[in-house]
């Protein structure tokens, strides 16, 4: 292959918080199929501290696997592809191993500024952990004469003054507003940041008022390293997050991801810059919404982390939930939700104490795999209310819309069975409508983005030919308060082959209809009054072929929000029932 | 076409060998030990007045003073100490006949002073960093801490409650399975490492911190005594897990061997961002045990034949074996239907032999 020729062998390397997995892509014939995918444990941490040793592993794996050399005698990567097959064209990688940029939102009002930044944030990799808003201080910044002799100090901003963020994000003001509340806000920033450690103080990142730049830079640039960028709320009905998060994104990569152990050589063996897993990912969702014309949903259940990407034709946004990880976050996921909410998941054959200590385990030893089946119910119950609240933190963005829904990672990397992932999502996305639900079987979709970049071609192939395994299709009947008593509705299944399925869905009921991956089955299916299926109907009919999955068809009329009512017992009874019904 | 040298995570459980340990004060502070200095477990090294709080406070708002006043109102500066209620600003009100005036909350530092707004820390008390590890000063960090070498006996333990504890090894039941009860504790354990079996009960676990017990070391604790764990004055480890797992053999043969022996247990853990794990030390001074020779720097456990490992999930979580001679890996189904490389383990420990097929990823090396 010359340099500038399309590369046609590539390794994709993704190194995550727990596993790094890397695939070898090549033509294969006409076309480009997925080659082999080897998975070893990410070794950024000590005893390894070097983020290669986890590549390398990897990459040898893989020529044990399928028998072609790729690194030479010295360990390096043999690039580009040799005659006698050896080697590959490029490699290109992604990684998710970096830990989050710790932020603080400071701005001059709780519902404007400081709210216009933290949906900007919300789309980065940076977590914040402190919010300051001017206008929730009672009248003033802190309380004035108590006691008659001293002042007293503002809560929030000594709770600033004792967290420890990387970055402080300094909002407010419309630009050609008011300077003065801002330059009293950069006060405060100078003092609390001089009073920190030097090497431990945070860098501030300004995204206020245009106008009061200059002023704030002086107050605060000699103490603390400044930066400033385009106002995200230049004017009242107008919010401008784009540069604000470029900058954040730029320092998220300065910060942490370019200190990860190793990354210099990772960088060095690959074709194009590393990105984060969730960039590569939302390429990906981008990539199917634009082909398609869907709106796509797609969920990365990361081992520190939960990664949630909306696309549609036109628009693509992301969110980084940190601190809900389906492995080293699995003790804080139990802790902040509770055992009552993660044992309604469960069916009553697997005891509470067992689960708890598997989920405590699981985030002790973040690199084991359940191998038991009620193991991966644990882990799916407790993937469920990670969904759940990332719902809770995105609910701006209107996530309860779908025409296809990714599910990608931990569930599904260590082998959840087709029918429990695909309840698994439905019991836990507040999506109603007629949507298909697909699955990561090979934990490389992701970084496929990443391939894109090289090869697009090459990356479209194995999406679709290798990467994705859809579990079903679902319809989900929204149920009017006032339904009246009866069925929901009525549906009539016509395959191929010229056989009929006729079915009277009950309210409260999981019906799955047997139609497998690649049939596509004329579906008819009559609405009862109080019941929408979120699609336009002919005289209150909807007729559409639909096709099939691993599972099947399913028909979900159990209700929005799930009928959670009575005790915790028959709460897990009815979990059990709903495993049942789709054979989970 | 490299060797693919198939690796695995490790815990050790060394009955001798050398190690070094930082040991960091939690805020900058004075240093007391000198390099080459030979430390006892309680010496104290260094010492830090973290601040009890930061008051960060606007003097425009508490004052009325305008930002531009600020300096020629203030009598401290950055830097200077304060007393509790001594003036830090005052502002003459009613034509000069009276002062309004701003005290110190505490007796602190002035840490910052920016436009109007101050900050000021308040003392705490003072902290001393103890040695913890029997052994000599290889290097010193000025203002942060020290590095300890020392030698003797070392236990990983996989979850730690925090704290750090000192004392005397006792062990209190009789088997790995055993779960302790609160009956056997009495005020003989009063200041002691108590290391027990498969688990321990609420009521013992309470008993043990009132008993002041020096720390538990303990194969497995219920998921709900986590929180009560983290909540004791004394430093709680488990070796092999949450639920009911009984302590792998070798730990608690060693335990068992190093019966009496003073002991360091550090419960200090983090996952992620600089891993580390709680362990026990036994210090053993070479005098004492020549016999043992010369302790030598812990190097990586290796994957081979005959390696001894334990495993990681159920239904033989925690028990531990060896890799057979011929260490294949193979791909195979398991009881949920997944193939993953696996490999054949022959169990051999308290619980009894016997050969079984586990998942790579669910194996590590243990000694």
């Amino acid at each position: 292959m010359s340099q500038a020729a399309t590369p046609e062998s590539i390794l994709i390397a993704d190194c995550g918080a727990v596993a790094t997995k890397v695939a070898l892509v090549d033509r294969v014939g006409s076309e480009y199929r997925l080659i082999g995918v080897t998975r070893t444990i990410t070794t950024v941490e000590p005893p390894g501290s070097d983020i290669m040793l986890g590549v390398v592993r990897a990459i040898s794996q893989l020529e044990t696997m399928t028998g072609r050399a790729l690194l030479n005698d010295q360990g390096e990567l043999i690039t580009p592809e040799a005659e006698t097959g050896e080697g590959v064209d490029a490699l290109v990688a992604v990684t998710s191993a970096a830990l989050p940029l710790h932020s603080a939102v400071v701005g001059l009002s709780r519902d404007l500024s400081v709210a216009s930044a933290c949906r900007a944030l919300a789309s980065t990799y940076a977590t914040v952990d402190t919010t300051i808003a001017v206008d929730e201080e009672t009248g003033r910044w802190g309380t004035t004469a108590q006691d008659g002799s001293t002042g007293g100090p503002s809560a929030s901003v000594e709770g600033l003054a004792a967290s420890h963020p990387d970055v402080i994000v300094m909002v407010g003001g419309v630009d050609g507003g008011a300077i003065t509340p801002l330059l009293e806000l950069a006060n405060i920033i100078a003092s609390i940041g001089s009073a920190m450690e030097e090497g431990a103080r945070p860098l501030v990142l300004f995204a206020g008022n245009r106008e009061a730049r200059a002023q704030v830079a002086e107050r605060i640039g000699s103490t603390l390293e400044f930066r400033a960028v385009d106002n995200v709320l230049p004017m009242l009905d107008h919010e401008n997050p784009a540069a604000l998060q470029n900058e954040l994104e730029a320092i998220f990569y300065e910060r942490k991801v370019k200190t990860i152990p190793g990354f210099a050589k990772l960088s060095a063996w690959s074709a194009r810059p590393i990105v984060h897993t969730l960039q590569s990912y939302a390429r990906v969702a981008q990539f199917l919404a634009r082909r398609y014309a869907f709106l796509v949903q797609a969920l990365d259940f990361g081992g520190a982390t939960l990664g949630w990407i909306r696309a549609d034709a036109a628009k693509t946004t992301r969110a980084l939930l940190p601190d809900i990880g389906m492995a080293y976050g699995l003790d804080r996921l139990v802790d902040r939700i509770g055992l009552d909410r993660l044992a309604r998941w469960l069916p009553t054959s697997i005891s509470l104490d067992d689960a708890t200590a598997w989920w405590l385990n699981q985030s002790l030893r973040p690199w084991t795999t359940p191998i038991r089946p009620e193991e991966r119910i644990v882990l799916n119950a407790a993937a469920r209310e990670a969904m759940a609240l990332g719902i809770e933190s995105q609910r701006s963005s209107r996530h309860q819309e779908a025409d296809l829904v990714l599910l990608s990672g931990a569930p599904i990397a260590r082998g959840g069975k087709p029918s429990a992932l695909l309840l698994m999502a439905l019991d836990a996305l507040d999506i109603c409508g007629i949507f298909s639900i697909a699955a990561d079987i090979t934990g490389i979709v992701p970084a496929l983005g990443a391939l894109a970049a090289v090869n697009a071609e090459a990356a479209a192939q194995v999406l679709e030919r290798d990467g994705l395994v859809t579990l079903g299709t679902v319809i989900v009947p929204n149920l009017s308060p006032y339904l009246a008593e009866g069925n929901v509705l009525q549906a009539s299944v016509t395959t191929p082959k010229g056989g009929q399925i006729q079915v009277q869905v009950a309210p409260g009921s999981l019906e799955l209809i047997p139609l497998g991956t690649g049939e596509k089955a004329q579906v008819e299916i009559r609405p009862a009054r109080g019941v929408d299926l979120g699609v336009p109907l002919t005289k209150g009919v909807f007729r559409r072929e639909i096709e099939g999955g691993i599972v099947g068809l399913v028909i979900d009329a159990r209700g929005r929000p799930l009928p959670f009512t009575g005790t915790l017992d028959q709460q897990r009874e009815r979990t059990q029932e709903w495993l049942w019904e789709v054979g989970a | 076409m490299s060797d693919w040298g198939p690796s695995l995570p490790e815990t050790r459980v060394v009955p001798f060998g050398r190690i070094r340990r930082e040991r960091r004060l939690p805020v900058r502070g004075e240093v007391s030990a000198a390099t080459g200095g030979r430390l006892d477990p309680l010496d104290v090294i260094a010492r830090a007045i973290p601040p009890r709080g930061r008051r960060a406070l606007s003097l425009t708002r508490v004052l009325g003073v305008r930002e531009a006043d600020v300096p020629r109102r203030l009598l401290k500066q950055v830097g200077d100490t304060v007393e509790a209620r001594e003036i830090i600003i005052s502002k003459p009100i009613n034509f000069g006949l009276q002062q309004l005036v701003y005290r110190a909350p505490g007796a602190g530092t002035i840490v910052a002073i920016k436009g109007s707004w101050m900050v000021i820390d308040l003392d705490g008390m003072p902290v001393d960093l103890k040695a913890l590890y029997r052994g000599t000063v290889v290097s010193v960090m000025p203002r942060v801490g020290a590095i300890v070498e020392a030698q003797g006996a070392l236990v990983q333990g996989v979850w730690g409650s925090g704290q750090e504890g000192y004392g005397v090894i006792r062990m209190v039941t009789k088997s790995t399975t055993e779960v302790l009860e609160a009956d056997p504790l009495s005020v003989d354990n009063r200041g002691t490492i108590l290391i027990a079996g498969a688990g321990i009960t609420e009521e013992a676990l309470r008993k043990a911190e009132s008993l002041h017990a020096a720390a538990l070391v303990v194969g497995s604790l219920e998921g709900h005594l986590r929180a009560v764990a983290q909540k004791l004055e004394m430093p709680v480890i488990i070796t092999e897990g949450f639920g009911h797992i009984p302590m792998a053999s070798p730990i608690f043969e060693l335990f068992s061997s190093l019966n009496g022996q003073e002991a360091a247990v550090n419960g200090a853990m983090q996952m992620r961002g600089g891993a580390r794990r709680p362990e026990v030390f036994i210090p053993i001074m070479g005098g004492r045990n020549a016999d043992r020779g010369i302790a030598r720097d812990l190097v990586p456990l290796t994957v081979k034949p005959g390696a001894r490992v334990r495993v990681l999930c159920e239904p033989y979580l925690g028990r531990v074996g060896v890799l057979p001679k011929e260490l294949l890996i193979k791909w195979s189904a398991e009881e949920s239907g997944v193939r993953m490389p696996s490999v054949e383990v022959e169990l051999q420990d308290a619980q009894g032999m016997e050969q079984v097929i586990i998942p790579w990823t669910n194996l590590e090396l243990i000694g």
